[in-house]
Parts: structure tokens; C-alpha cells; sequence
């Protein structure tokens, strides 16, 4: 019954994104599926929004107040849409594929699906009990439901002491929890280990369909979405409690979707684009980092558009801007109220005054850090080995910094270099270099989807030779 | 393509080996027996069997035996030991405190501070002083 209670929780909040999603998409460019891989993401996120504002206000947390502002803000786009309709045009991607699957692809399907039945089963079987999740999100999440609120003054009262080491760290993943015990009336935290298997088969299912979107064959964007759902380390973390896995998502769809509008434009991209990257600033302190490096990969875009679409480019950058600063400053007040005097040495901008120059010599324990993950098959598959085999292929082919590939080479190129001069810099490396693992996870579906593409651009070749 | 197809079938015998693995191997706390062991619990059992028998039960007894909301102070466990996080997760809103009203002693057999009664008695080594 807990989880059938949890389940409409989700349900809810999935329906409501989608709802949402609807107003957005006015011109009917998304599928179903791709629509509910990004309500749920949306639903929660939007609610984590709500969440945000009741806490700045100082108004308590329950579920008329959770929901009311989500069904008000839904009716108020729906009448502006009434208002200003907007004729609708074919779906993208033309009427969906009513083909028979044939066996391979079959095949690839159930093994999807078998990982994630894996991952729920895995994750609902057990409590919160691994370190973060009951050391940092979980303890969280218990005491603003048993505090009905979030008071901005939290860290200064008796509270759980992990909790006030990552007082400056967002609020998406407690808030998240936290609706699942007002929607079912009381605390338990097996009801709230279902939202991280959801948001990993809203990972799968967006990222599935973004392989469709760049005209990748149905058989091998299943198959490149099953290699991501198989990845150990990447499966592990959808059920542990940990908000690295809710991350990568959001990194992944505000991203991917950025990638499919510099191809062809489309505005529902865009805005998609915007939404989830302003989300990502919700979830964990990291995503300011990516967030950086997808305003920078937008400046190349603008940099490199042609000079008679410079000008509409550089509008939608500074629109990007705007918009993601707008979307995600009540969490960074919120952050600011709560975490005052409160300061997480892990990103700390006093770390930069800490470089030295002798901090260059540790480029042998990153380097050796880094190989570990590369070769790492235990956690990673042979991810790590085909990244590096399709990166080689790209140099070889001078394909790189083609106009399809090179958003993506940025990107991924600006995120290793930003991890490793942030390596250089800490205080002490070791420490930083242990949850390395863990920040790969935040931009693996980029790397996956780099290789698919690559893989696609060989096939091609092969085709055509 | 070549280099695809053979990675492609290398990654799918490792996905089958590491899965399997999984199940069956005695060391990894993911076998099929503490995956069947924890189906077959109740919803107590589950978090007994994931927080360790001597540790759930050990919680189960403080919660019940002081009143939520008071400040104690956790003597047995280290600092650095999952069991911590844990513990105090479990008997929030109760808080940890510097000036505790209860000392909570786990598996710490005499354990005794000047001033402080036993307040309630679990078994020889783990007990509440007050």
C-alpha cells in the first residue's frame, strides 16, 4: 500500500508536468513517450520551484500548498493559450513507427526494461541506508516534514549536524522526498526510494528519443540506450538515494535538448533547455559548473553562426541567460538565507587562492585517477574504452569540430577540463579525486549519446564507401 | 564498424557476466540470498537486515525509550562508521547534542560518567544513561 500511495504521488506530479508540458509544447513537436520521460523530471522539478518560494516566504509545507500553485500556474497558461492559439504543425519526427520490432531489437528492449524492473526492485526492497542518502538528502527531507517547512533559519537550531556540513547544498532531491510524505500523510522512507528508479527510466526514455531525434535507426538508439541502462555504476545510483544519477538527468535533457535546437532551431527545445538547466541548479552544487560550460558552449554556437544568423543567435543567448538566472535565483537565495556563515570547503571559492605552483606535479595522480575510471569495468562497462575509440575516430576523420559534432566536443572537453583544474586547485587532491566517479555521472549520457553519434556518422561512411 | 560490433558483443558478455555475478557471488552483499532475505521481510525486517540486527534493534529501543525531541549523545560507534549517519537519521527528531540529557551506549560493556544513571537497560552492553 506505501507504494501504491508513493505511485500516485508520482503519478500526480507526472501528470501535472505533463499538463505543463502541453502549454509548452504548443506546437505539438514531442511524442508521448518523450513527453512523460520530461513530465516527470518537470513535475518535480516545478515542484521543487513551488517548494522554494514557500520556504522563502516562510509558509508551511503541505500538499494544498505544494500542488495549489502548480494547478493555478497550469490553468493560468492554459487560458493564455486559449487566447493566443497557435496553429499546429506535423510532429517532427512524422506519424510514429508502427513496425515490427524485429528480434534484436526486441532483445535490446527487454534487456532496457529488465534494468529498469532491476533498478526498482533493487531500490524498493531497502530503506534509506547508504551515506549521503541518510547522512545529507535524507535527513534533510525528515526534518523539514517534521518541521512542516523549511524555516530559514534551520541550520542555526538543533538539527542533524550532517545536515549543516552541506548547508549550502539545493534543495530538488529533499523537496522531492519531502512531497512524497505530504502526499501520503506521513514519514517513510521506503515510499520515498521510488522517485530515484523514475527518474532513471525518465533518463532512459528522453535520451532514447533524443537518439531518434538526430535520425539515429531505431535498433541502435535502442542500443545505445541500453548500454547507458546497463552501465553498473550508473544503474547503482538510480536506487542508493544519492543525487548524482537525478543530476546527470537534468544535466542530459538541459543539454541534449540545447544540442537539438543549435541543429534545427525548434523553440521547444530551447525552452526545454532552458527549464531543466535552470533545474539542474536545484539539485546539487556541481551544476553550476555545467551550467557554465553550457552558457559557454552557447557563446561558441553564437561565435560560430553564420554572420546573418549571428544576431538571432546571440538574442537567444542572452534569452538563455536571462531566463536560467531568473529560473534558479530563488534557490540560490534560498541558499544564501539558510547556509549564511555556513561555508562547504569542497567549493569554496578560497580554494583558488590556494593554487600553487608546485600543485602541477599532481597531473600523475588525476592522470592515474582518471584511467582507473577510464578502464574501470567494473563500474563503467567498456564505456570509457569506446569513448576514447570514437574520440580517436573523430580525430582521424577531422570530424571534431564539424558543425555536428563540435557542441558536443566542447562540451565534453570543457567538463574534463574543468574537473581537472579543479583538481590542481584543491586543497588537498586525494580527498576531491575519491568521488570522481560520481561527477562522470553527471555528464554520462553526453559521453553515450557522443559515441552514438559517432557510431552513426561511421555507419554512414561505411554506407556510402 | 568492425570495432563497433565486436565492442558491442564484449559489452553484452560483460553485462551478462557482471549481472549473474552479481546474484551468486557469496562476498557481494548484493547475492540472491540477502535479495531474498530482504523480499521475505516485513518492513521492519528489511531495515534490520540493512542496518544490521544489533544496530536496528538498538535504535528501535532508544526511540521507544526516551521521548522525541530530546538531545543525547552516542557513545560505541565511530564517527566515521555508516552505523552513525544511520543511528541519528533513524531517531531524528531526537538530536545529537553537545550538552546531551542521554548518553546512548552501544556495545560499550561498564561503560560509565560521572553523574549519569542508567536510565534504561537493553542488554549488558548496550543501555541509555541519563
Amino acid at each position: 500500500m506505501i507504494y501504491l500511495h508513493a505511485l500516485s504521488a508520482v503519478l500526480v506530479s507526472t501528470f501535472l508536468g505533463f499538463l505543463f508540458l502541453q502549454l509548452l509544447d504548443r506546437e505539438r513537436k514531442l511524442g508521448v513517450m518523450e513527453g512523460l520521460g520530461l513530465s516527470y523530471g518537470l513535475g518535480m522539478g516545478v515542484i521543487a520551484i513551488i517548494m522554494t518560494f514557500l520556504a522563502l516566504a516562510g509558509i508551511h509545507f503541505n500538499i494544498f500548498n505544494i500542488l495549489a500553485p502548480f494547478i493555478l500556474m497550469i490553468a493560468l497558461a492554459g487560458i493564455f493559450n486559449k487566447i493566443f492559439p497557435m496553429s499546429r504543425k506535423e510532429h517532427l519526427t512524422g506519424k510514429p513507427e508502427r513496425m515490427k520490432m524485429s528480434k534484436l531489437e526486441l532483445f535490446f528492449l527487454g534487456a532496457v526494461i529488465f534494468e529498469i524492473a532491476f533498478v526498482f526492485f533493487v531500490s524498493l526492497i531497502k530503506p534509506m541506508e547508504s551515506w549521503d542518502a541518510v547522512g545529507h538528502w535524507g535527513a534533510k527531507a525528515k526534518t523539514i516534514y517534521f518541521l512542516k517547512g523549511l524555516p530559514l533559519d534551520l541550520f542555526s537550531r538543533p538539527c542533524i549536524e550532517y545536515t549543516v556540513i552541506t548547508a549550502d547544498y539545493p534543495w530538488l532531491w529533499p523537496f522531492s522526498q519531502d512531497y512524497i510524505y505530504n502526499f501520503i500523510g506521513f514519514f517513510d522512507d521506503f515510499a520515498s526510494k521510488i522517485l530515484g528508479p523514475f527518474f532513471f527510466a525518465s533518463c532512459l526514455v528522453v535520451f532514447y528519443n533524443i537518439l531518434r531525434r538526430v535520425k539515429l535507426k531505431r535498433l541502435y538508439a535502442l542500443i545505445f540506450t541500453f548500454f547507458l541502462a546497463s552501465i553498473p555504476h550508473f544503474n547503482n545510483f538510480a536506487s542508493n538515494g544519492y543525487a548524482d544519477l537525478i543530476l546527470g538527468y537534468y544535466y542530459c535533457v538541459s543539454f541534449l535538448y540545447l544540442y537539438l535546437w543549435f541543429r534545427n532551431n525548434d523553440r521547444i527545445y530551447l525552452f526545454l533547455s532552458i527549464i531543466f538547466t535552470a533545474m539542474t541548479c536545484y539539485v546539487k552544487c556541481e551544476a553550476l559548473l555545467l551550467t557554465l560550460i553550457s552558457v559557454l558552449t552557447f557563446l561558441s554556437f553564437v561565435l560560430c553562426s553564420k554572420s546573418e544568423n549571428r544576431g538571432s543567435a546571440f538574442k537567444a543567448f542572452i534569452f538563455y541567460i536571462f531566463m536560467v538566472v531568473l529560473l534558479s535565483l530563488p534557490m540560490f537565495l534560498l541558499k544564501h538565507f539558510t547556509s549564511a556563515n555556513i561555508t562547504n570547503q569542497a567549493v569554496s571559492i578560497k580554494l583558488f587562492s590556494e593554487f600553487r605552483l608546485q600543485n602541477l606535479f599532481r597531473i600523475s595522480p588525476i592522470i592515474y585517477a582518471y584511467q582507473k575510471q577510464l578502464f574501470g569495468v567494473k563500474y563503467w562497462n567498456l564505456t570509457g574504452v569506446l569513448f576514447l575509440i570514437s574520440a580517436f575516430l573523430a580525430y582521424r576523420r577531422k570530424i571534431l569540430f564539424n558543425k555536428e559534432f563540435r557542441f558536443l566536443t566542447i562540451a565534453i572537453g570543457l567538463i574534463f577540463l574543468a574537473h581537472i583544474s579543479f583538481f590542481m586547485i584543491s586543497k588537498d587532491v586525494r580527498q576531491y579525486l575519491a568521488p570522481l566517479s560520481r561527477m562522470f555521472l553527471h555528464f554520462l549520457p553526453l559521453v553515450v549519446f557522443f559515441i552514438a553519434i559517432i557510431f552513426q556518422h561511421e555507419e554512414t561512411r561505411g554506407k556510402q564507401s | 564498424m568492425k570495432i563497433f560490433k565486436i565492442i558491442l558483443i564484449a559489452w553484452i558478455t560483460l553485462w551478462v557476466f557482471f549481472t549473474i555475478k552479481s546474484f551468486v557471488t557469496e562476498k557481494d552483499k548484493s547475492t540472491f540470498k540477502h535479495y531474498a532475505s530482504l523480499v521475505r521481510a516485513d518492513w521492519e525486517g528489511k531495515r534490520a537486515i540493512v542496518y544490521g540486527q544489533d544496530l536496528y534493534e538498538f535504535a528501535k529501543f532508544c526511540k521507544s525509550n526516551f521521548p522525541d525531541g530530546a538531545s543525547y549523545q552516542i557513545i560505541g560507534i565511530q564517527e566515521d562508521s555508516i552505523d552513525m549517519p544511520r543511528l541519528v537519521y533513524y531517531l531524528y527528531p531526537s538530536i545529537r547534542g553537545h550538552d546531551p540529557e542521554f548518553i546512548l551506549v552501544y556495545k560499550k560493556p561498564g561503560f560509565s560518567k560521572e553523574g549519569a544513571y542508567l536510565y534504561a537497560l537493553l542488554n549488558k552492553e548496550s543501555f541509555i544513561l541519563k
